[in-house]
C-alpha cells in the first residue's frame, strides 16, 4: 500500500533523461580497474571509446571501445591522468583517473610532440561569447525601449479618452 | 431546466473563450514552425552548400569505395554500423554512421568525403525546435505540452458548442466574421488537428508522466516507458555471434536489389551492417512502404535481412507483422510525423494547417474586436493582448524571413555562426513588440509587418542564388527539385505577403468594410 | 457546523454561468490530470495482454481523457458538484488499480 502511494507522488519527476551515458569505474585494488559504461536504461554502451588521457598535456595514455560485456579492466596508469567515455557527439564523461596503490609518480611523464587539449564533460558550454553579449544587450535595450514607448502611448490614449469625454 | 441549459451554454462559451486567449499564441507557434518542419526535408537540404549534388540511384553507387576506409579505420566502432542511403528524407548524400562517432558524410556521384556543416548551418532543425519549445529546454517542452492539451480541451469544448448554439452566420460585422471564420475554419480541419495535437502532447508531457503509470502496470519491474515500450516497438537488433573468419562481403548495391525483388513495395532508407567482413555477417535493410500509409514509417520499418556473403534471405519484416499496438502507435503519428510520405500529401497537411492557423488567428481576433468594442469609437484600441497578439502572430512572419535571408548572407565559416542567426531572429521579433507598441495603429503595423516579410522572403532566393553560385536553370537541370521548389516557394510566399501587406486597410472606415464585405 | 458551511457555499448555484472561478479551474486542470491518469493506468490493466502491448493505447490517449474530462468538470453546475466529480473517479479507479495491481501479482 505504501509502495503504491509513493510512486503516485512520482508524478513529475524521473523520466526526463530516459538516455543518458554513464561511466562507473571500479578500483580493482590490484593496480588495475574495471571501467564500465552503460545507459541509464541499463543498455550496456557496447563500442563507446573509454580513452585514458595524462593531465599534464593530454597524451593518450590508452584507447579502446568497449567490448560485447561492456567493460574493460585495464591497468592503472603512474602519472595523473583522466578517464574519458566517448559516447559520440554530444556524449561525453570525464572523470579524473583513480591512482595506483602507491599513488602517482610525477616523474614518469609521457612525452609527447605537442601538448593536447584535455577533453570535458560535454555539458557546459562558453556562456559568454561576443554573441550572447551582444545580443543580450540588444534585447535588454529593445524591453527598455518596450516599456517606454508602451507608457507613452498609454499616456496619449487616456489623455484622448479624457479629451473627448469633455 | 431551460435555465440550466443557458448556464451550461455560458459556461461552455466562458470556459473556451478563457481557455482559448490564454493558449492561443502558444499554440499559433507550434502549428506555425511546424507547417515549416512538415517541410523540414526540403529546407534542410536548400540550407547546406553541401547538399547541392545530384542524387544517385541507390543502386548504382559505389559503396566500398566509400564505406570500406572508414570502417577499416581501428578506432572506428566494429559493429552495428549504419549506412543512410541517399534520398533519405530527401537528403543526397550518403552517411556512415554508428551511436558514438560523429557521422561521415560522402557524395555519393564524385565518392569523395563531404564537409557536412553540422552546427553551422541549423536552419530546418531550428524551425523544428521552435515547433515543440526546445530551445526553453524542459519549460518549453512543459509549456507547449500543456498548451497541446489546452488545445485538445478547445477543440472538443469548440464541436460541443457548435452543436448546441445556433451560431449567426450572416457575418455582416467584423465580430460576426471572424466568429464564422473561426469556428467554420476549426470544424473542417479538426480531425488531423486533434490526431497531431494528441501525439504532440504525448511526446512534449505524456513520456515525461508516465513514471507512476509505467510502475505500477509493469509491477514494480521499471517506471522507465521505454523499458517497457521498446521491445515491442523498437526491438533491438538481434545480437549475432561473430565467427570471426573473414569473408568476402557481396557489394551492398547488389543486396540492395536482392532485397527490392524479395519486397519491391518497399522504399529502401537505411543499411545496418552487423559482424561486416566476417563469415556470419549480415545486412538489415529497413525502409518505408508508401503503399500502406498509417502503419508504417515511425516505429514499424519493413525490413529484409539478408547474408552479406551470399545474399541469402535471413529474416524479413513486413508492415503487418508489427504487433497491433506499434500499428496503433504508427497510425497515430503518421500524421504528425509524415515520414517518408510523398511532397504532395506534405503540401496538403501543410495547407490544412495553414488554414487552422489562421482558424486560431481568428479566433484571436474575435477576442480582441470584443474587447475593441469597450473603447470609445474615435479613440484608437491600444491594448497589451492586441499588441502581443500582432507581434506573435504576425511579427513572426519578417523575423522568419530574415532567418532565410540570413541563412544565404551569413557567412558559412564565421565563428558562433548560428549563434548570430538565431540570436538575430529572437532579437527580430522582440523588435516587433517594441514596433507594435511604437505604432498605435495595428492595421499600419500588421501591414509594415507583411511587406517586409514579403521582401525578405523575395530577397532569400537571390541571396541563394549569388552566394551558391547556382542558378534556378542550373538546379533545375540537374535535377535538383527539392532545392528549387523551395525557392519558388519562399518566392512566392514573399509574393503573397506583399499582396496582403499592400491591400490590407488601415483606416478604421475602410477596416469595418474590409472585414464586413464578401470575401 | 463549518463543514455545513462550506457544503452550502460550494453546493450554492452562482446566479449567471459567465464566471468560472478559480475554484471550477483548479478542480478541472487538477482533478481532471488525476481522474484521467488514474483512468488510463486502470484501462492497461483491463486490456488483455501484457502491460508492455497494452500500454501504447492509454498512453496516448491520456492527454485526450484529461482534457475531455477537465472541460466536464469546468462546466459543472456548482463548485460541490466540480469538486465530486474529481473525486469520486479518481477514488473508485484508485480502487481498482489497487485491486488490480495486487490481485494479478
Amino acid at each position: 500500500m505504501k509502495k503504491l502511494l509513493s510512486t503516485l507522488f512520482l508524478l513529475l519527476v524521473t523520466n526526463l533523461y530516459a538516455h543518458t551515458l554513464i561511466m562507473n569505474i571500479m578500483d580493482n585494488d590490484d593496480n588495475t580497474m574495471t571501467i564500465a559504461g552503460t545507459f541509464s536504461t541499463g543498455q550496456s554502451a557496447v563500442d563507446a571509446l573509454i580513452r585514458l588521457e595524462a593531465l599534464n598535456n593530454g597524451a593518450i595514455l590508452f584507447q579502446k571501445r568497449l567490448p560485447d560485456d561492456g567493460e574493460l579492466t585495464i591497468a592503472i596508469p603512474k602519472e595523473p591522468y583522466q578517464v574519458v567515455l566517448d559516447g559520440g557527439p554530444g556524449h561525453t564523461i570525464v572523470k579524473e583517473g583513480i591512482a595506483p596503490i602507491d599513488g602517482f609518480d610525477v616523474t614518469k611523464i609521457t612525452e609527447i610532440k605537442q601538448p593536447k587539449k584535455l577533453s570535458k564533460n560535454m555539458t557546459s558550454r562558453n556562456s559568454w561569447s561576443l554573441p550572447y553579449i551582444v545580443l543580450i544587450s540588444i534585447t535588454l535595450l529593445l524591453i527598455v525601449l518596450s516599456i517606454y514607448v508602451s507608457k507613452r502611448n498609454t499616456d496619449k490614449i487616456i489623455r484622448m479618452i479624457q479629451e473627448s469625454k469633455q | 431546466m431551460k435555465e440550466t441549459t443557458i448556464f451550461l451554454k455560458q459556461r461552455l462559451q466562458r470556459v473556451h473563450v478563457a481557455a482559448g486567449i490564454t493558449f492561443s499564441l502558444v499554440m499559433y507557434l507550434a502549428v506555425f514552425f511546424g507547417i515549416f518542419a512538415i517541410l523540414l526535408p526540403y529546407i534542410q537540404v536548400w540550407e547546406k552548400p553541401s547538399r547541392h549534388i545530384e542524387y544517385m540511384d541507390v543502386t548504382k553507387i559505389d559503396y566500398a569505395t566509400m564505406i570500406d576506409p572508414v570502417i577499416s579505420d581501428p578506432n572506428f566502432p566494429t559493429n552495428n554500423i549504419q549506412i543512410t542511403l541517399p534520398g533519405y528524407q530527401h537528403d543526397p548524400i550518403l552517411k556512415v554512421s554508428h551511436q558514438f562517432v560523429e557521422p561521415v558524410y560522402f557524395d555519393p556521384n564524385t565518392k569523395e568525403q563531404i564537409n557536412n556543416e553540422g552546427d553551422q548551418s541549423q536552419l530546418a532543425k531550428f524551425l523544428n525546435h521552435m515547433h515543440y519549445g526546445r530551445p526553453l529546454k524542459t519549460f518549453g517542452y512543459l509549456i507547449f505540452g500543456f498548451v497541446a492539451v489546452g488545445g485538445l480541451f478547445l477543440i472538443i469544448g469548440g464541436l460541443i458548442l457548435v452543436i448546441m448554439i445556433k451560431y449567426n452566420n450572416n457575418a455582416k460585422k467584423p465580430i460576426s466574421r471572424f466568429s464564422k471564420l473561426h469556428r467554420k475554419i476549426l470544424t473542417w480541419v479538426f480531425p488531423p488537428f486533434i490526431i497531431i495535437t494528441l501525439t504532440g502532447a504525448l511526446m512534449n508531457i505524456g513520456y515525461t508522466a508516465s513514471a507512476p503509470m509505467t510502475y505500477l502496470v509493469s509491477k514494480g519491474e521499471t517506471h522507465r516507458i521505454f523499458d517497457l515500450t521498446s521491445p515491442i516497438l523498437f526491438p533491438p537488433i538481434q545480437n549475432v555471434e561473430k565467427q570471426n573468419i573473414s569473408a568476402d562481403m557481396l557489394p551492398i548495391g547488389e543486396l540492395i536489389q536482392k532485397a527490392s525483388t524479395i519486397n519491391p513495395a518497399i522504399d529502401f532508407q537505411k543499411i545496418t551492417l552487423i559482424n561486416w567482413k566476417d563469415i556470419s555477417a549480415q545486412v538489415k535493410i529497413e525502409g518505408y512502404n508508401p503503399y500502406m500509409p498509417f502503419l508504417n514509417g515511425i516505429s514499424n520499418k519493413p525490413s529484409i535481412t539478408l547474408s552479406a556473403v551470399d545474399g541469402s534471405l535471413i529474416r524479413q519484416h513486413k508492415v503487418m507483422d508489427k504487433h497491433w499496438s506499434g500499428l496503433f502507435f504508427d497510425s497515430m503519428y503518421f500524421l504528425h510525423f509524415l515520414f517518408g510520405v510523398d511532397t504532395f500529401t506534405r503540401l496538403l497537411i501543410a495547407t490544412i494547417m495553414s488554414v487552422s492557423a489562421f482558424g486560431l488567428g481568428f479566433g484571436v481576433l474575435l477576442w480582441l474586436e470584443k474587447k475593441a468594442k469597450k473603447f470609445p469609437r474615435n479613440i484608437p484600441f491600444y491594448h497589451w493582448m492586441a499588441k502581443l497578439s500582432l507581434s506573435v502572430i504576425i511579427g513572426v512572419l519578417p523575423a522568419t524571413a530574415l532567418l532565410f535571408a540570413m541563412q544565404w548572407t551569413l557567412p558559412f565559416d564565421l565563428k558562433d555562426r548560428f549563434i548570430w542567426q538565431e540570436g538575430i531572429f529572437f532579437v527580430s521579433w522582440l523588435a516587433t513588440f517594441t514596433w507594435s507598441l511604437y505604432r498605435i495603429n495595428s492595421y499600419q503595423a500588421a501591414k509594415e509587418f507583411l511587406k517586409l516579410a514579403g521582401v525578405l522572403f523575395i530577397l532569400s532566393p537571390i541571396f541563394h542564388y549569388i552566394n551558391s553560385d547556382f542558378s534556378l536553370i542550373q538546379l533545375w537541370y540537374q535535377g535538383l527539385v527539392q532545392i528549387v521548389s523551395v525557392d519558388i516557394g519562399l518566392m512566392i510566399f514573399g509574393i503573397l505577403l506583399l499582396i496582403v501587406g499592400f491591400r490590407l486597410p488601415q483606416k478604421n472606415n475602410e477596416i469595418q468594410k474590409f472585414w464586413s464585405k464578401d470575401l | 457546523m463549518i463543514f455545513k458551511n462550506i457544503y452550502k457555499t460550494l453546493s450554492t448555484p452562482e446566479k449567471s454561468g459567465r464566471r468560472i472561478g478559480l475554484f471550477r479551474t483548479l478542480c478541472a486542470i487538477f482533478g481532471g490530470l488525476i481522474v484521467a491518469y488514474l483512468g488510463m493506468t486502470l484501462l492497461v490493466f483491463l486490456i488483455p495482454t501484457e502491460a508492455s502491448k497494452s500500454i501504447t493505447i492509454p498512453l496516448m490517449l491520456n492527454t485526450l481523457a484529461w482534457a475531455a474530462i477537465a472541460l466536464w468538470i469546468s462546466i459543472s453546475p456548482t463548485k460541490w458538484i466540480a469538486l465530486l466529480r474529481s473525486v469520486i473517479p479518481s477514488f473508485i479507479f484508485a480502487i481498482a488499480i489497487t485491486f488490480a495491481y495486487y490481485g494479478s501479482k
